[in-house]
This record gives structure tokens, sequence and C-alpha cells, in this order.
């Protein structure tokens, strides 16, 4: 004859003493009881009625685990595994480095247009339209990346917008009558098609920095208000370094005059970049229409310039920097910023102006900072379950039209099958 | 009678839970028009073979229960966009607070003030608002949403738990339960629009149209079936075999197990991790929609006693709860169940047995899924017992993957145990056989349980034993573990023996073993019961009536004028609903909706008795875009 104990439910509480710290309710208790062969008849021995009962004494008893963070204590941070592995490694370069694909691109074909002696020189009608395909191309594929769904191609349409304007230097056919004063220069387009796509690399290095920075944060704030506070320092190193980054040139360009290339090129591509950013910018975090909206007002203001200029006829101190005013003495300057760096300029700021105040609206919600689920809790056994089908079933009208790879299937079901 | 049935990883998926049930139950339950709302819960779920659909479904619509919101957009700009914006706010501000009280929701009589009024009426609020406006997904992605939450964890009295949450876990349970919220947002409710060739009767009318909501399971499946309640007054029949808070609560605990076990992991890898905030929430709203169900549902209908216990226990009443058992087809079980038991004398096969004994008659057989739970390791250990004291006894295990994938690892494992236990000798054969449902000996489970004269069932734990049920069937002697239903299923045609204790086992398989009489009286007696009770046209008869009751009850109360406390909401202002009331049309009525001849020659109806135009033809529905992307129906 086996004596119980004084105290029966002490020997089940130490026995399941994780799972009731754990527990959130007396019924997980009581469920996860029976799920390991707790019966009522088993809960009698415990001088309980069922088991419903019993596990109410031992969530009563048992001290929930969740006592230091109440306190407030922080968790450490998020930290990832020092060091590459081996065979990640290239992996990780060709991420890193990814962005980079639009400029060499850009530059490829700027060498192919020039450096080869004139007998094997491609023509530029061929040249053309294919480099603009491949860097649309690499755009895309650098894009698609780290703005999945509707924000990388919120983020295409953009970066289209913004190389817009740079068509008129190189398609001179294209527009006639339009540019009256503004003689195509290919070099010019070069330089600014070079310049986007410095810009593109270097916004999207500035997203990943921004989303790793607010994804910290995430973790790391207890508070709705905390998190705000700390993304906004994130978000003003995020605004200022492409800053950095585009105008570094301008300035080389500014002090030491002469060499190549000219600033007049440099400043309309270096504010549409900037422009480009921050569409990037707004639309990776939830804002793809406004982002685009205000990208397709660029070359909607620079057209508009360029059309309405000739037909006013512009006097007073403004004049000479302005396009088909051509004045006694004053040769056309090719490398002044006049003409139609002008409207692109303008057309720049008024995307900026656009975008700047969505900004900090958009990128300090925590919302939008969401860190995808638990990847661990993929069933291994699932997809050895998938059996070969005889019932074929055409795609489903609400059966998600673009399921996540990365979603986590449902956790194993325990539901008995009649 | 026009019945929307409402599932959750259920039916109309090859693999779903209960699936085979539900299909019997279309099939059984003729004269009636079934429209199907099928939530599935994971990508490879949908992606899965669907079953065919029987005759008599007029509809099948699926939506996801799982990957990111089907609509992102919220409630739209501008200012009719803002004060949806604002309104859902106050209905999610009240739906949390409720899941963020202190006081236990069992607190109270029904209908009582507190948190459970609180959880209905931000519930309710929220569907009006989505069913109305639509964009509740979107808005619940949004921050606002995040800022009630926030405010409702850091109310003064919320629990602990709660209260610790942080940002990370209240964007992981605005996520979970924008999920849970789901079934508020599909375009179940209202009338597909068909086309003009379309018959009238032959088109969805949507869940706010249809005269019965029968929901497979609680928790999601339940949720349309509420809010179509909540419109329309439409009667809801809630089916359980598995309760689905039990189950939210396993998958609850075994998540912190996992937290915990990978402490370094669940850090780095995963802080999208449901924490203890989260699984806090999730609960609570668990909680109150299970108690929201089951005093809404007109009947509860539990599988199971097992089931019954845990209803009862959040809030089901005795009066309206059904106990059904699941039906099994005993057609397959025909022959050995007719066939005289093995060893009793007359039924010595002869050739195949050592010293012509039948070798079914020493023989011990398991069938069911290998995973742990099964404890096939402690079957192994009683069995060695079994051995040492009757070495001509065998036991032939028998892995049943029709019921489920095989635990590989545990797999491998019993085998190793089982060749340790039991090496291999050249006498005679090997004393623990391994087969698998589908080997050339064991077409289906009937061949599986003539293998053996008395079956085991050494399960840990156990939900329904079905196998237990099939053994019944064979009219098998059982010994079984005293777990889950067994007690209940097996109702004293079999001995039971605590859980865990590979001694007990063995000492009654052995006084099996040894007494062919008693194993052959067991047999028929357990055969009789599961005739009696398990079969599915006792089901299919049990669910006929049950549909036939509640049309009757909900017919008088609407005769008598008293409604049951819920006034249904005046219809929809876009008229896309049929504005007459469950079962307030008589027969003549449709007859004259049809009546007017299209194509006399080839319509069906024309023949039918008047007293049967109120069913629509159980033909194949045509495929129109009010009918779902089901690959055509029966061809």
């Amino acid at each position: 004859m086996i004596t119980t104990p004084a105290d029966p439910v002490r020997v089940l509480m130490d026995r399941h003493r994780e799972l009731c710290e754990q527990a959130v309710h007396p019924l997980e208790i009581a469920a996860v009881l029976e799920a390991r062969g707790l019966t009522d008849r088993g809960a009698a021995r415990y001088r309980h009625r069922d088991v419903f009962s019993l596990a109410e004494e031992l969530y009563a008893r048992v001290p929930r685990a969740d006592a230091e963070a109440v306190a407030g204590a922080v968790p450490p941070p998020v930290t990832t595994p020092r060091g590459i592995p081996a065979r990640a490694r290239p992996a990780a370069l060709w991420r890193a480095a990814g962005p980079l694909l639009p400029l060499a691109v850009t530059l490829a074909a700027v060498l192919a247009a020039v450096r080869p002696p004139e007998p094997v020189r491609p023509p530029i009608p061929l040249l053309l339209p294919l480099a603009g395909g491949l860097a649309l191309l690499a755009g895309w594929a650098v894009l698609r990346r780290d703005l999945p769904g509707r924000a990388g191609r919120a983020g295409l349409v953009a970066a289209c917008a913004a190389a817009a304007p740079l068509a008129p230097d190189v398609l001179p056919g294209l527009f006639p009558g339009l540019l009256p004063a503004q003689a195509p220069d290919p070099a010019r387009a070069a330089v600014g098609a070079a310049v986007i796509a410095w810009g593109l690399a270097v916004s999207v290095w500035t997203l990943r920095a921004f989303a790793a920075g607010a994804r910290r944060a995430v973790v790391g704030s207890r508070t709705l208000e905390d998190f705000r506070s700390a993304t906004r320092p994130r978000l003003a190193a995020a605004l200022a370094l492409p800053a950095l980054a585009l105008g570094a040139p301008l300035l080389a360009a500014a002090l030491r005059p002469g060499t190549a290339p000219p600033p007049s090129a440099l400043l309309p591509a270096a504010a549409t970049a900037f422009a480009l950013h921050l569409a990037l910018l707004v639309a990776a975090h939830g804002r793809p229409r406004r982002a685009v909206g205000a990208l397709l007002a660029l070359p909607a203001v620079a057209a508009a310039w360029w059309a309405a200029l000739p037909a006013v006829r512009p006097t007073g101190p403004l004049a000479p920097y302005l396009p088909g005013v051509p004045l006694p003495g004053a040769a056309p300057v090719p490398d002044s910023p006049a003409g139609a760096l002008i409207g692109v300029v303008t057309g720049a700021a008024v995307a900026v102006a656009l975008l700047l105040p969505a900004v900090p609206a958009a990128c300090c919600r925590a919302a939008v900072h969401r860190i995808p689920a638990f990847p661990a809790r993929r069933d291994p056994e699932q997809p050895s379950a998938a059996p070969a089908a005889p019932v074929t079933r055409p795609p489903g009208r609400a059966a998600g039209s673009s399921p996540p790879p990365a979603e986590p299937p449902a956790p194993p079901t325990r539901r008995e099958q009649p | 009678m026009r019945v929307a049935i409402l599932t959750e990883g259920g039916y109309p998926y090859a693999r779903g839970d209960s699936a085979a049930w539900c299909e019997r139950l279309l099939h059984g339950l003729g004269g009636h028009t079934f429209e199907i709302h099928a939530f599935s819960r994971s990508a490879h779920q949908a992606g899965g073979p669907l079953r065919p659909r029987p005759p008599g479904v007029v509809s099948l619509r699926t939506a996801p229960l799982w990957g990111p919101p089907p609509d992102p957009g919220g409630p739209g700009p501008g200012r009719a966009g803002r004060r949806l914006d604002r309104r859902y706010a106050e209905a999610f501000a009240e739906l949390t607070g409720a899941l963020c009280a202190p006081e236990d929701p069992a607190a109270g009589p029904r209908g009582a003030t507190g948190p459970r009024r609180r959880f209905t009426d931000g519930l309710y609020t929220l569907a009006d608002l989505s069913l109305d406006h639509g964009g509740l997904a979107g808005w619940l992605c949004s921050e606002t949403a995040l800022r009630v939450l926030e405010a409702a964890c850091r109310a003064p009295a919320a629990p602990r738990a709660v209260r610790a949450a942080r940002v990370a876990d209240l964007l992981v349970a605005t996520e979970r339960l924008e999920r849970a919220l789901r079934p508020l947002g599909p375009d179940w409710y209202r009338a597909a629009p068909g086309s003009r060739e379309d018959p009238e009767h032959h088109r969805a009318r949507g869940l706010l149209g249809v005269d019965l909501c029968h929901a497979v399971g609680g928790g999601p499946a339940a949720l349309p079936g509420l809010v179509a309640h909540h419109r329309r007054g439409t009667p809801l029949l809630v089916t359980e075999y598995g309760v689905r808070l039990r189950e939210h609560y396993l998958d609850s605990a075994a998540e912190a197990a996992r937290a915990r076990r990978r402490p370094d992991e669940a850090r780095t890898v995963a802080p999208g991790a449901a924490g203890a905030p989260v699984r806090a929430l999730l609960a609570a709203f668990g909680l109150h929609l299970a108690r929201e169900t089951y005093a809404r549902a007109e009947l509860v209908v539990p599988g199971n006693a097992h089931a019954r216990r845990w209803q009862a226990r959040c809030g089901a009443e005795s009066g309206r709860t059904r106990l059904v058992y699941p039906g099994l087809d005993a057609r397959p079980f025909e022959a050995p169940g007719e066939a005289p038991a093995p060893g009793t004398g007359s039924s010595v096969r002869g050739a195949g047995g050592a010293r012509g004994v039948d070798p079914a008659a020493d023989s011990l057989v398991w069938v069911g899924r290998v995973e742990p739970s099964r404890d096939l390791v402690g079957l192994l250990h009683a069995f060695d017992a079994v051995h040492r004291a009757r070495p001509t006894a065998r036991l032939h295990l028998v892995a049943d993957t029709g019921r489920g994938p095989t635990d590989p690892r545990y797999a491998a494992h019993c085998r190793d145990l089982a060749a340790r236990l039991f090496p291999a000798t050249d006498a005679g054969p090997a004393p623990v056989v391994l087969h698998s449902i589908g080997d050339p000996g064991v077409p289906g489970p009937a061949a599986a349980w003539a293998l053996g004269s008395v079956a085991v069932l050494s399960s840990a734990a156990e939900g329904f034993p079905i196998p237990l049920i099939e053994a019944m069937f064979c009219a098998r002697a059982t010994v079984s573990t005293d777990v889950g239903a067994v007690r209940e299923v097996i109702g004293g045609t079999g001995p039971v023996v605590p859980p865990g204790r590979p001694d007990a086992l063995a000492a009654a398989c052995l006084e099996l073993l040894a007494d062919p009489e008693r194993r052959a009286r067991l047999g028929a007696a357990a055969r009789a019961r599961a005739l009696e009770l398990f079969t599915v046209e006792r089901n299919l008869a049990a669910f006929r009536s049950m549909y036939l009751e509640m049309a009757a009850r909900v017919a008088a109360r609407r005769a008598a004028g008293t409604g049951d406390g819920t006034s249904p909401v005046p219809d929809d202002p876009s008229g896309a609903v049929d504005p007459v009331a469950p079962f307030s049309r008589t027969p003549e009525e449709h007859l004259a909706a049809i009546a007017p001849p299209r194509d006399t020659a080839a319509d069906p109806v024309g023949d039918r008795p008047a007293d049967r135009a109120d069913e629509p033809p159980v033909a194949p529905a045509p495929v129109g875009a009010a009918v779902s992307p089901v690959g055509g129906g029966p061809a």
C-alpha cells in the first residue's frame, strides 16, 4: 500500500513546473495534463473532482515566469551570430554588392559607347535600348529583393520617372521643338544616369540599414513611444547619409572646376537621386502610391518648364540663365546650370517637398516594421505528406493570389478524424 | 433547407480534419442544399487536392487563414476613411479591453455585463463595420490598431502577463488577431453575383441568406455563423469532434515550450514568436469566442463525452448539447466481424500456423498512427513480458498511414527497440512483425485487425480512438489503456488498464490470450456495441433529425414572435441579400418564383411535386462566377 503524501499536488507541481510557469490560463494546464495522460480518475488521486479544478490549483500555486518581464528588464538585444560561414560568404557578398548592379550596367554602356574605335563601336540606336533595358532589369532585380510586392513595383516606377528627364539628351528626335536652346548632350545624360544609379545603390543600402535598426528598436523598446524616439535618429541618419553620398561628387566638382563631370550635369542628377531615395523610403514603409505620385511630378514639372519657357520671353535678372534667350555678348555656355537643368532641379525639388513630410510619418510607425514570423515552426513532415493528387485544382480565387514563401504552415493539428 | 457548412482546415481539403465525416454527411443528407465555406490553415493545405463535390452542394468558397491579410488596404483616405478608422478603433478598444480584463469570463451568467459583454459588443461592431465598409484586415495592421492594443494592455487592471507586452509582442498580437478576425472579412456574407442563365436557386445566397449555419468545429469556423446569427438570427449548429479551444491551448503550450527549449534561437532568430503576452491575449480571445459560440449556438454537438466536458466547462448548456458519436462505415469490417473468432475450435485455418494452430489465435495486433503519444515503446515492453510467459505469442504492429504521416524518428526508435528485445533467431517466425497498411498481406484496416485475436491500444494520450472502434467492428477482444474517450467507447467490452503500466497491459493480454471463450464473448459484445453506437447510419440519422428540429424550433419561435433575444438587424442596404427571413417562405412561393418556364423541356423542377419544390434539384451547379474555383464538380 502506497501512502499518499500530505500534499499530493506538490509532486505534480514539480513534475510539470515548466508548463505551469509558462501557462497563461488554467485551461492550458488542463489541456496539456490531459494530453500527457491525466484523466479525471487520475485527478481524483490529487483530491480533485476533475482535471479542470486540479489545473486551477496548479495555476494558482505556481508563480508565473514573467516576473522579470514585468519588472521592465530589457531582453538582450538581438545578436546575429558572428562570423559568416564560408559557404554563405559569396551569397552575403553578392547581397551587399547587388545594389551596384544598375551602376555597373550604366558604366558599361558608357564605356561601350566611347571606348572602342570607330569601326567596332556599337551604334547608339542599338546600344541605347539595350543599355536601358538592362538597367531596368538590374533595377528590378535589386528592388524586388529589398522592397517586396507593391513597394518594389512602386520603386521601379519611381526610378523610371526619375530617369525620364535624361531622355531628351540622348533622344533628340523624340521631342522636336520642345528644347529650343538645349543641344542634346549624351555625355550629360551618361553622367546623370550614373549618378542616379549610384543614388539607387546608396538608397538600397540605407534602407537595409534603417530596416535593421528599426528591427532592433522593435525588440528593444517597451512602448510605442519608446520605439518612435528610438527610430527618429536612425531616420535622420537615413536621410543624411545619401545626401552626403550624393553631395560629395558635387562638392568635388565645385571645388576643382574644369575637371569632368561638370556641375551642371551633376546637380540635377543628384537632386533627382535624392528624390528617388525619399520615394523608395516612403514606398518601402507602406506608402507606395504617394512615392509614385511624387516622383511622377518630377518629369511633369520639368516638361512643363520646358514647354512653358519658349512661350514666355523672360526678362530681368534671371534672363541669362533661361533658355532660348540669346543675349548679345553672352554666348550660350553649355556647362552653366542653365536651361533644361533648371527644370529638372525644380521638378526634383517639388518631389522632395511632396515626400519629405510623409517620411517621418511613414517610417516611424511600428506597424511597418513587423518581424517575419518564427521560421522554426515549419513542420518537417509536411512536405513529405503531400499526396500526389488525382484531383486537379485551378488556382482559387480566395486561396491567396500571392502566398508568401516565408509563411510558416499552421501547427500540426491534434484533431481526431472520425 | 439551405445549409451553410463552415469549416476550418477541414472538409473540402482532402487531408483536412473530419473531411471524410463531412463528406459522408453531405452525401447522406439528401434533400438539403449546401453552401460550403472553408478556411484553409496553411499554404500546404490550400494548394493540396480537394475532395470531389457531392451533389447538393451549390457553392464552395474558400479563404486562407494564414499569410498576409487578403486586402491590405485600410479604411481609405478622406473624411469617411478617418471616421471609419475611429469607429474601428472604438470597437477594437472594446474587444481588446475585454481581452485584457482581469475578471475571469467564467463569472456571470449569460448576457451579464462585464468583459463578456464588452467582447461581444466589440466583436459584432467590428463585424458590422467590416461587412458594411470593409477594410478591417488592413486596419488591424495599422498603427492605430497597435495604439489601441497598447492602451488596453497598459490598463491598470490588466493581468501581469499582458501588462508586460513590449512593442514586438504588440506587433505579433495584432498580426494574430488579424488572422483570428479574418472570418469577419471575406465576402461570404453576400449573395454571389450570378450569371443570367444561372437559376436563382443554384446561386450561392451567401451566409446571410441561408437557413442554417452548421459550423464544423468551434473557433474561427464558427465565427461567420455567429455573425450570421447576429445579423439575421440564422440558427447555428456547432459540431466538435476535438474541441478547438483545447487545441489552441495545446498549440500555445507547445509554442511556449519551444521558445523555452531554445532560448538563444528564440531571441536571435525568432523575435516574431509569440511570447507570454501574445499567448495570453490569444487565449483570452479563444476563450471568449468559445463562450460566445456555445452561448449562441442553437445546438452544440460534441463527438464524445470528453469534448462535451470541455464544452460544458466553456458554458455550453446541457439542454442544448447533443452527444453524437462519429460514425464509421461498418461494411469493410463485415467479413472479419462475422467470421468465427480465431482460436475457437472451428476457425483453424491450418496451413500457415505453427503446430496446426491458427497463428492469429495467439497474436496481438496494434493498428494506428506511429507517433510518440501512441506509446509503442510501452507496448513492446509489455509484449516482452507476454512473450516470456507465452513464447508462441506474436505481436503485429500495423502502421496506418492513412490516418496521418508516420513519425520517422519514433518509428526507427521502435524498430531498434523491437530488434533489441527480440533478437532474430532461426527458430520459428519473429515474434514482432511490423506491417504498414497497403502492404501485400494487409490491404486495409479490416485485414490488419484480422491478423490477431486480441487488439491492443497502448496510447498514452488519445482523443476519440477510431482504431478501437474498427477493432470492435471486427469483433476483436480489446485491451486498452484508460485514456481519452476509451472507457466511453469500450463500455465494458474489454479490459482497461492504466496508461504507462506495461506490466498491467501484459497481464491483461495474457489473460485474454489464454481464454478463447472469453475472447469470443468480449469480441461479440464489442461488435454489437459498435454496431449499435458507431455506425454511419446512426450518425446521419442524428444529424437529419437535428436539422429538422432546428428548422421547427426556429419556425415556431418566429411564429410566436418572441425572437431569441437578438433582433435581426434590418437587411443590408445593398439589397444583395434575399430580404426574406429564414423559413418564412412557403414552398409555393418558391414554386412561383421558378415557375416561369425558361426551357420547359430541360427544367427538372417542373416535374417535382409541390412539397419538394423548396429543395433545389441536386444537379451539379453550373460553373459560374458565383461558384467556387473547384475543378468542375462532378464531371
